[in-house]
């Protein structure tokens, strides 16, 4: 079953000048044709301005298509009275986890979903355990967020969306700001809730690493999705991916220089061990 | 000729319940011409310790010297050291305020209370070997996109000629491509201008592909120090400081476990790929193959 | 530096004080506040003292913790003593030189004033420091909602008020950062007469908004996708009861009050 659809989205917008004449219209988004199956792990990958966060702001109804359609769990975008149940289906966590906390108590901030939405306030405490719980940050309830790490803090994000029990989260960039450390963190909290809580999780990256793990890999470039399948098909594709300013892990491309040099491995090796192996395997 | 940190403590709220010491007992010496980087997980003390080098912070005891003087001494000059030891910080967003990017690249120099001409000559030699474009100047800084904003901040420190160049995670939050052409051009200024760079970095590759020598810190101490292949060779190490080694480096080191004779110490792609071929070519697997290939 | 600021902030821990209804801490202040107008004489001062120890001690905040959040408002005490001290005439005339006459009325004035402003501020950072800023507008917007028929946007201005708190610990310490860049940028914002010092600070202000204004994008984008749509049908994780305690804490606000009008009667002669 599909979760989000898209069909020849497209997103215009215009850049104004002083008297408010157009002076150029964008097209960040253009025809982008999507199927995302419900509790896959994608990935979203493209430079900056490639089109990938005004992607994932349609996902929630941020933004709205200038073209073409989005439904999300079956609803279209574009019918305001289902507004909120989008919202509610897919949950955003953003770049800056500074910018998207709104309370000054931790279990605070993960309840603000759920008040809301209207839930009753029993059912609110007892998401908001669940949630802190799922990515392991029940010890900092009462706590201010201020003294917790980037990448804490980013998992108290998570935990705000998951008490709003949405199909999916879309992330968009939630590592950029992270050292690596927190990236880690992140990944591995989102990894484990779409395995154990089946959440659909659409990951915007321009971090090459963390898509290592993906269902699907989507690489976007001026609004359109220039390449995309698995994770080793498009990472064996390292020249087509460095020409769109994209950098691969090291050790696919070493794996890729090695091959170019006669070196008969296969092709979109991801990880080290299965270097090792294939070289291992040359006598 | 040298930037000179010795003994240096620095405690933050000292004597109060709040007590907490960030650097302790730091000896470094950088001489003029070098291309350093820092590492350390956050909260490890990087940052107190670059705003020592320009006196942005005092250090609770110990002497930081610039040349062999003391810049913390009575009627020592901050703002000529300032300039002289020249600081990005890590969001270009806390530095950009003029109206357009050329009068920004002018803040710098104008505070040295230059003449007119001095401070717009500056100014545009700094946004030539940043590779500002020209079409930028009349334009607000606060348009431009994440590594564009980037290279008008460091500009705008250029401007004042500094002799140290130090940078806080000048790459976070941009894409490959624009972190590339970041450290590039941190490389261009290293060798062509001789300015000496001081990079703060989480990212192990870039550090492996440009730094000449490596401080590690860790709860405010020096704990490493030396060339990328030395200390990237204590990778358990480094996992305990929260910290990796390049995934070339690991590849190495799997490599050797597995009884090929690899070099260890290569930690970039290119390295990592000559060590491999040789070690396959003393294992007797066949350049021959490689020529099928390449045909 | 100012991210130190302890003025305004909560302070968690868990105690009888912290878990008060926000609507009895919020009374209870501005009764203290009246009572401290209400007092003139050292006995009143007494027992307001007395009783801020023991709200004090009930918080579990440490002493210390209230008096560093005294710091900032040092600057205004110095001026209200100075004041007091200089230019209140009367007899019996203490101390005199030149045109500096120091009488017992200005010493005493002085004294009490500045005093009383030390209660003052510590009573309210004790409500600041015992009441989540959430709990604290919650409070607000239930103990003024009856303004809601006058059109008054009570859920709004309480929304915004503890947002405002939320961020003021972030933008000093964005503003203590954007100091430094532009520090190392050759700025001095220590030097110079008033214009000059005014225009020194631009290139650390236009920063600064431009960063509060680009948070207050992001935060409404973000409270925009987790269904934040104003106060209708918006259910409370802490829904607001009073409790056996509060009804005590009215109780002993109001003989509190009492003592210190009773207070007033007594002369002791100071």
């Amino acid at each position: 079953m599909s979760i989000i659809r898209t069909d020849k989205l497209v997103f215009e917008y215009t850049r104004k000048d002083e008297e408010n004449n157009v002076t150029e219209t964008v097209r960040a988004i253009d025809g982008v044709d999507l199927d995302i199956e419900k509790g896959d792990f994608i990935a979203i990958l493209g430079r900056n301005g490639s089109g990938k966060s005004t992607l994932a702001k349609h996902i929630n109804a941020l933004l709205y298509p200038t073209g073409g359609t989005i439904w999300v769990g079956g609803m279209d975008t574009k019918d305001d009275a289902k507004l909120w149940d989008i919202r509610q289906t897919a949950g955003m966590i953003f770049q800056n986890p500074d910018n998207q906390m709104v309370a000054s108590v931790i279990e605070e901030d993960v309840g603000f979903g759920p008040e809301n939405m209207g839930v009753p306030t029993e059912e609110i405490w007892k998401r908001v355990a669940h949630s802190l719980e799922a990515v392991g940050m029940t010890a900092y309830a009462k706590k201010s967020p201020n003294h917790l790490s980037g990448g804490q803090k980013q998992r108290i994000g998570i935990a705000g969306v998951l008490a709003m029990r949405p199909q999916c989260i879309v992330m968009d960039e939630p590592t950029a700001m992270l050292d690596p450390i927190g990236r880690r963190e992140v990944i591995k909290t989102v990894h484990e809730l779409n395995k154990t809580e089946h959440i659909t999780v659409i990951l915007i990256t321009h971090y090459m690493e963390e898509a290592v793990d993906a269902d699907h890999v989507f690489v976007m470039e001026h609004g359109q999705v220039k390449l995309q399948g698995t994770p080793r098909e498009v990472f064996s594709r390292v020249d087509e991916l460095k020409a769109l300013n994209m950098s691969v892990p090291q050790v696919t491309e070493l794996a890729y220089e090695l091959k170019k040099s006669g070196v008969d491995i296969p092709d979109g090796i991801l990880k080290i061990e299965e270097l090792t192996e294939a070289l291992c395997h040359l006598n | 000729m040298s930037l000179e940190l010795k003994n240096v403590n620095f405690t933050y709220n000292p004597g109060t319940p709040m007590q907490q010491d960030v650097l302790k007992d730091i000896n470094v010496t950088i001489e003029k011409g070098e291309f350093l980087a820092i590492m350390g997980h956050t909260g490890s003390g990087k940052s107190t310790l670059i705003q020592h080098m320009n006196a942005l912070v005092s250090p609770t005891s110990g002497q930081v010297l610039f040349d062999g003087q003391d810049i913390f001494a009575q009627g020592f000059d901050k703002r000529m050291l300032r300039s002289k030891v020249g600081m990005v910080f890590q969001y270009p967003e806390h530095q950009l305020f003029e109206e357009t990017v050329f009068e920004d690249i002018c803040f710098g120099p104008r505070n040295l209370k230059l003449s007119e001409e001095e401070v717009k000559a500056r100014a545009e030699e700094a946004m030539k070997l940043t590779g500002v474009p020209d079409d930028f100047r009349e334009r607000s800084p606060f348009e431009l996109s994440g590594g564009q904003k980037r290279r008008v901040a460091i500009a705008g420190v250029l401007a004042m000629k500094p002799e140290y160049l130090i940078l806080d995670e000048p790459t976070a939050g941009l894409d490959p491509g624009g972190r590339d052409e970041i450290l590039d051009l941190l490389k261009e200024l290293h060798e062509k201008s001789g300015i000496s760079i001081i990079l703060v970095s989480h990212s192990m590759e870039d550090i492996a592909n440009y730094a000449q020598r490596i401080l590690v810190l860790n709860a405010g101490r020096i704990v490493l120090s030396g060339t990328p292949r030395e200390v990237f060779r204590h990778a358990d190490e480094l996992a305990g400081y929260g910290l990796s080694v390049p995934q070339a480096a690991l590849i190495m080191h799997a490599l050797k476990e597995k009884g090929f004779d690899v070099d260890t110490d290569a930690n970039t792609v290119a390295e990592a790929k000559a060590s491999i071929l040789a070690a396959l070519a003393k294992r007797g697997v066949t350049a021959g193959k490689a020529g099928e290939a390449d045909a | 530096m100012l991210k130190d600021m302890t003025l305004g902030q909560y302070y968690p821990v868990d105690s009888m004080v912290h878990r008060l209804d926000p609507r009895t801490k919020l009374a209870g202040t501005l009764l203290y506040i009246i009572s401290l107008f209400i007092t003139n004489n050292v006995v009143g001062y007494a027992i307001a003292f007395l009783f801020l120890c023991l709200c004090i001690g009930l918080s579990h905040v440490p002493p210390k913790y209230i008096l560093k959040g005294l710091k900032p408002v040092l600057v205004l005490m110095f001026i209200s003593v100075f004041f007091n001290l200089f230019f209140i005439k009367g007899e019996p005339v203490l101390f005199s030189w030149k045109f500096i006459t120091i009488t017992q009325p200005g010493l005493r004035q002085a004294i009490l004033m500045a005093v009383r402003l030390v209660f003052l501020i510590s009573g309210s950072a004790l409500m600041t420091y015992t009441t989540t800023p959430t709990a604290l507008t919650d409070g607000m917007e239930k103990g003024l909602g009856f303004l809601k028929v006058f059109k008054v946007p009570v859920h709004e201005i309480a929304m915004m008020m503890s947002i405002a708190l939320r961020f003021i610990p972030i933008l000093a310490e964005e503003a203590d950062k954007i100091q430094k860049a532009q520090m190392a940028r050759g700025a001095v914002f220590d030097e110079g007469n008033l214009i000059q010092r005014a225009k020194a600070l631009v290139p650390l202000l236009v920063p600064l908004f431009i960063s509060a204004f680009r948070r207050a994008t992001d935060l409404a984008m973000a409270m925009e996708a987790r269904c934040y749509h104003g106060g209708d049908g918006r259910t409370k994780m802490h829904p607001l009861k009073y409790g056996r305690n509060d009804m005590l804490v009215y109780t002993a606000f109001l003989a509190y009050l009492a003592l210190v009008f009773i207070s007033r009667k007594i002369s002791i002669g100071i």
